[in-house]
């Protein structure tokens, strides 16, 4: 059984990543025009084209886990244009914090950068709790489930509970009111829409997930 | 010397702004604009913010000034890559764009402690237009 991730394995995962949000493109701006300003996939994708470019020019033998996020982290910051950029601009660089110098993670340790990166966004977006319908929705049961499970040495199916508790996370935003960011204007009205940052947090697992 | 710095989603927003503070403050107060997206759109680009601070980080202390949410959590990813000493001096103000930036340049112009500036940018939100 896999328990381990190497810098290959987080190159195939950034790529994966950037292929399942342009095919997700259209879908996540539609979600984003009823709640916010209609962006959301125009810019994730535009940023995530530019992340492919850049890593496509990365020596991969010869570079390390931090070092790759980081370059994630900076391009995503420089070129997504909204909210977005920054907040998965500090999930990256937070999870590349425990990763620098490294080839290759264990599961705790691969916990252990996720929750660092959970931590950057819930801090840059200004102390984000549970339950706000935001990206931390999915990212907060995700990675808490995940992280539990490596504790307990439970390795076997942790994965698939990675990928549910993600999945149940974004979809509990349907019937949460906004309380940040622009949905939140609308208070009542956010209510019965998906929120676009917790989908896009959902593909960002998934590609996880496929490569775990 | 204190730096001011206005961060906008548009660019010719946060030059704008510049252009009226420069006026006032005659060179005594540095002002810098940051704003847009990358690609010249609107936007913001954390990198450009980090880049910008880092460029003023001999003054004594720097005021941000923001227009609209995503800026400043665009400013907050911002301070997290660059040295503690410089974040430290980096204060972020919570205030109304054009009255608070106002505020802090003319106070910063006749030469007032960091934290007295801070506090008359703050109060800014007070200010009536009407009476």
């Amino acid at each position: 059984m896999k328990s381990t991730l190497n810098v290959e394995d987080f190159y195939n995962v950034i790529l994966e990543i950037a292929r399942l949000i342009h095919e997700n493109k259209k879908y996540l701006t539609d979600l984003d025009s009823a709640i916010g300003d209609a962006d959301h996939g125009i810019n994730m994708d535009r940023g995530f084209s530019v992340v492919i470019d850049k890593v496509g020019k990365m020596d991969i033998n010869n570079s390390d886990i931090g070092s790759l996020l980081i370059l994630v982290s900076n391009t995503l910051m420089e070129t997504v244009g909204g909210a977005a950029g920054p907040l998965y601009g500090m999930f990256f660089m937070n999870m590349a914090n425990k990763a620098m110098g490294k080839r290759e993670v264990d599961y705790k340790e691969f916990a252990d950068m996720l929750e660092d990166g959970l931590k950057g966004v819930q801090e840059i977006g200004g102390g984000t709790q549970p339950g706000e319908k935001t990206m931390v929705d999915t990212l907060y049961p995700a990675i808490n489930a995940f992280k539990r499970g490596v504790e307990r040495g439970d390795i076997e199916g942790l994965k698939e509970v990675l990928l549910r508790e993600a999945e149940n996370g974004m979809k509990s935003t349907i019937n949460m009111v906004a309380k940040k960011g622009r949905a939140s204007y609308l208070g009542e009205r956010s209510l019965g829409h998906q929120d676009p940052g917790a989908t896009s947090c959902y593909l960002i697992l998934k590609a996880f997930y496929d490569h775990m | 010397m204190v730096a001011i710095i206005i961060v906008s989603h548009s660019r010719k927003l946060a030059e704008g702004l510049k252009e009226v503070l420069d006026q006032i403050s005659k060179g005594k107060v540095k002002v810098v604009a940051v704003g847009g997206a990358k690609d010249g759109g609107l936007g913001s680009n954390a990198i450009e913010i980090r880049e910008k601070i880092l460029s003023l980080s001999g003054e004594d202390a720097l005021l941000v000034f923001f227009d609209l949410g995503s800026t400043i959590i665009s400013t907050k990813a911002a301070l997290s890559g660059i040295p503690k000493e410089i974040a430290k001096k980096t204060h972020l103000i919570d205030a109304p764009l054009v009255e608070g930036a106002f505020v802090a340049t003319v106070e910063a112009s006749a030469g007032s402690p960091v934290n007295d500036i801070i506090k008359a940018a703050e109060e800014a939100r007070n200010a009536r237009k009407f009476y």
